[in-house]
């Protein structure tokens, strides 16, 4: 039961509903075995890229690829893809033991390899004891490992999830992603994941799509797409960035020089910097002090807020009027502490001023 | 892999997509209406057209004959006092049973649903039982004094619309009990904190909420009431005859397919247009047409 | 007189109102039940004696039991066809989404909101051409016209309570259409699709108008006899078929009541 996912290639796939471009045609190729995460905000295109490749969205052109096979065209029931819905779909009026078995039994699987193949599967999921109860009788997090149970069960060619961990609560929700990650490796599935939380998708995948308005904006590793994003929309979706937007570019000692439209110039490491882009400084490369440190940017303002949260501290200093820069540290014992009106520097090393698209 | 292969395409009418499955699953049964349903309905329409000088022979008749078009004026106004009556009547019934909690409401309901599962032929029978001269009616009245002698309720107004109310009743019921679960309760309670006493409440709270079902409940009663046939065929009168037992006559008596089918076009045009109007104004109020 | 003792005055005489608009609803029809039982030949109320003699009359009549099994003949054909038929289109409706949809259902819908002397005028000559005018096909046919949005209506209810995502799932999980009908959808509408078929049912036994013009005395059902028989004269008799009637009725009714009791407790566990 491992190493059996499949390659699956998507070539200028696309749909269209009237006028609405749901999918720009899209190509994107997810490797045998890999953890694909797609994110984006609602609309973005991700749950059509997924009904198409499911099978339920006929696209509008375009095709994919599995294994060598193109399978637009053929009905989801033919197309030996697993798939856990964002409410699971468990059927209500099967015990969990015949929801399991469906997808053999549709296959008309002999009825004692179906018993056995759906013990296993419980066993995967340590459900064993649940197999004669209904669906309505489990908890959240069980139903979603018997979801995950019945559409792998098959040794399909990947696994399709739909925002699948989206209706439990946030402490079960961070135990189902070890889970579901842990699922995969044994089973060594292509899984292809679809989500909003960027959270989630970081902590489990191999690589990340980010859509939006029907496209891939970037692909990337999770790190990859943090600490080099390509476009504005990119770097502020994926945790929290501070924007500075640019009013001119000068080459200068190795790197540039950009002047920020509220009149700061910031040292930048990068060289291919033009107007069409915009400065993004992530919250953790920003350092605080009291007094003007020696650093590649150095910028004064004034503490207008501090939060703590769970092992970090978080400040937002006014640069000027409505600019203001994000400081985000862990909270260790000894650290500089600011109050609510304090003067201070933000400071940053010219690596860590980002160019990235103005979208 | 070729190149063509690869090259994006137009992906053709060969693709499976679930639309196209329920589309011919829907298919059957609107092909099976239109055999059994457009076809007779574009049947009728047509021969009104026939049996005559001049395709408009027939309406010409009817609208050139006093007693036609006195018939047609008298459907009108019996299904317009009928749904004013069902209006009045189940209003404020609706509004109390809307409240009733548990088991009153669930008997509440059964009462209300009894009749819709009784044969309006059966219910007809009951009140010509009740209206004969020496009835159950006749027989109390007399006993308390309250006349002297038996008073006529068959093959006049009174009948017709006694018997039509009953019938209509549950229609315009069920759609405002519908409609006044619907509305919040804490709306009269904040209008009441707000300053407004009970009837100012009721006219600028409850009743524009309630509008919903009031229109459904209108147009069902005023659309069926006009088509209606037994109970006015059975405790009507010869002089106050409503179209569809006109239609039905001229068919069986007078065996004058044309004539009927006329009539038939006229009162399949009115309530088409009742039907298509009602439909637009209750999606616009929001509440999703009929047809949602 | 203050605000309160008014709205209470006014309380009391809304419920008054109310036993009584229910008591004018139900009370007519049970008028009946003691008359077909009475001893005399002419109606009045309470009957003079008791007996059961107009049962016996009836039954002893041969035209009673024939078109009482001539409404069931015809009932239980005209509820599997309509079920059937409204299912489809149900699903079709509600589950499709693609254009034409809408005016497809207001087509479907139609047939309910018409007149049904319409329908039964210009359903006559067609079925006589086909030979059909009078056999219980032609009458079957048109009954289950006015059945079908019957069926639709309840079922598109019952289907429109669960999201797609079932039909979606088991497709995945490699269901064709049939499979996900009969496995997925099926039994989660079939409360619907029951009640539906019910609904179909009674409508088709309690008929007049469209069986006045499509049977003959052969296949003549019991409202077009009961009609026959109520022009000519008001007998007990037809108080004993007509209570007969109202027990089928009854029956029927209390299942559905019980089977929507059953759905709506399914749906809260």
């Amino acid at each position: 039961m491992s190493g059996q996912g499949a390659r699956i290639e998507y070539i200028d796939i696309s749909k269209r509903y009237g006028a609405v471009e749901a999918l720009r045609p899209t190509s994107l190729t997810i490797e045998a075995g890999e953890f694909f995460s797609i994110i984006g905000p609602s609309g973005s295109g991700k749950t059509t890229l997924l009904g198409v490749t499911a099978g339920y969205v006929p696209p509008t052109s375009g095709q994919i690829v599995i294994d060598g096979r193109n399978v637009v065209g053929e009905p989801p029931f033919q197309r030996n893809i697993g798939m856990v819905f964002q409410n699971y779909a468990l059927f209500p009026h099967m015990t969990v033991a015949q929801n399991i078995g469906f997808p053999l039994r549709m296959r008309k699987t002999p009825r004692a390899e179906i018993a056995e193949r759906v013990k296993k599967m419980l066993k995967l999921v340590q459900l064993e004891e649940m197999a004669q109860r209904k669906p309505g009788q489990l908890s959240g997090g069980q139903q979603q490992r018997i979801a995950l149970a019945r559409a792998a069960v098959y040794d399909p060619l990947m696994l399709l999830m739909d925002e699948p961990l989206s209706a439990l609560d946030k402490n079960l929700r961070e135990a189902m992603q070890d889970e579901v990650k842990q699922f995969q490796t044994v089973l060594g599935s292509t899984v292809l994941y679809v989500t909003h939380d960027q959270a989630e998708a970081a902590a489990m995948s191999d690589r990340i799509a980010i859509m939006n308005h029907g496209r891939i904006v970037q692909i990337g590793s999770p790190r990859d797409l943090y600490e080099h994003p390509v476009a504005r929309f990119v770097a502020s979706f994926l945790g929290e960035a501070n924007i500075f937007d640019i009013e001119s570019v000068s080459p200068h000692a190795g790197g540039s020089l950009i002047a920020t439209r509220h009149g700061f110039s910031l040292v930048c490491a990068a060289t291919q910097g033009h107007e069409g882009h915009c400065v993004c400084v992530r919250p953790e490369a920003v350092a605080l002090t009291s007094s003007r440190p020696e650093h590649d940017n150095v910028l004064q303002g004034r503490v207008v807020d501090a939060t703590y949260t769970a092992g970090s501290l978080r400040y937002r200093v006014e640069l000027a009027p409505d600019c203001i820069i994000t400081q985000r540290t862990p909270s260790v014992r000894g650290i500089e502490m600011f109050d609510i009106g304090a003067t201070v520097f933000a400071s940053w090393r010219a690596e860590d001023t980002l160019l990235v698209d103005d979208d | 892999m070729t190149s063509q292969d690869t090259a994006p395409r137009e992906t053709t009418g060969r693709i499976w997509s679930p639309a196209r499955g329920y589309f011919v699953i829907l298919s059957l049964p609107v092909l099976f209406l239109a055999v059994f349903f457009i076809w007779p309905l574009a049947g009728v329409v047509l021969r009104s057209f026939e049996g005559g000088d001049g395709i408009f022979f027939q309406y010409l008749t009817v609208f050139e004959r006093s007693s036609y078009i006195q018939v047609l004026g008298y459907t009108l106004q019996v299904a317009t006092t009928v749904t004013v009556l069902c209006l009045l009547i189940a209003y404020p019934v609706a509004a109390l049973v809307a409240r009733l909690q548990g088991s009153w409401l669930q008997v509440a309901f059964a009462l209300i649903l009894v009749p819709f599962w009784t044969s309006t032929v059966i219910r007809t029978y009951a009140w010509m039982v009740l209206f004969q001269r020496k009835g159950v009616i006749n027989d109390m009245l007399l006993n308390f004094g309250v006349i002297d002698a038996p008073l006529r309720f068959m093959h006049n107004n009174i009948g017709v619309h006694i018997g039509m109310v009953h019938i209509m009743l549950p229609f315009m019921l069920l759609p405002l009990i519908s409609a006044f679960r619907n509305i919040d309760p804490s709306y009269m309670r904040a209008a009441g904190v707000l300053g407004a006493n009970p009837i100012r409440a009721f006219w600028h709270v409850y009743l524009p909420l309630s509008m919903p079902g009031v229109s459904a409940g209108v147009a069902l009663v005023f659309i069926t009431s006009l088509g209606f046939f037994i109970t006015p065929a059975l405790l009507g009168g010869a002089k106050n005859m409503m179209v569809a037992v006109l239609i039905e006559q001229q068919v069986s008596i007078t065996v004058n397919w044309e004539l009927a089918s006329a009539l038939a076009s006229i009162l399949l045009i009115v309530t088409a247009c009742l039907y298509v109007v009602y439909d637009r104004v209750s999606r616009r109020a929001g509440g999703g047409g009929v047809l949602d | 007189m203050t605000w309160n003792s008014s709205g209470r005055l006014a309380r009391v005489f809304l419920v008054a109102f109310t036993v009584a608009v229910l008591i004018y609803l139900i009370m007519p029809t049970f008028v009946i039940v003691p008359m077909s039982f009475s001893s005399k030949s002419y109606l009045s109320f309470p009957p003079p004696g008791w007996s059961v003699q107009w049962y016996q009359t009836m039954l002893e009549r041969h035209d009673y039991p024939q078109a009482f099994w001539n409404s069931i003949k015809i009932g239980v054909p005209v509820a599997l066809l309509s079920t059937t038929l409204g299912t489809l289109a149900a699903l079709g409706v509600v589950r499709g989404r693609f254009f034409g949809a809408r005016p497809m259902s207001a087509v479907v819908i139609a047939p309910l909101m018409l007149p049904q002397i319409i329908l039964a005028i210009g359903l006559y000559p067609i079925m006589a051409k086909f030979g059909l005018a009078g056999s219980y096909p032609g009458v079957v046919l048109g009954h289950t016209v006015i059945c079908i949005p019957l069926v639709f209506i309840t079922v598109a209810a019952s289907l429109k309570n669960y999201h797609p995502a079932y039909e979606y799932a088991a497709m995945t999980l490699g269901a064709g259409w049939w499979s996900t009908f009969w496995h997925v959808t099926f039994p989660m509408i079939r409360v619907g699709v029951i009640v539906g078929g019910i609904l179909a049912f009674t409508f088709s036994f309690d008929e007049l108008i469209i069986a006045l013009f499509l049977t003959s005395p052969e296949t003549r059902t019991l409202p077009r006899l009961l009609w026959e028989d109520l022009r000519q004269y008001v007998t007990p008799i037809i108080a004993a078929a007509t209570t007969l009637v109202l027990c089928i009725s009854f029956l029927l009714f209390g299942a559905v009541a019980l089977l929507q009791r059953r759905l709506s407790k399914a749906s809260k566990s």
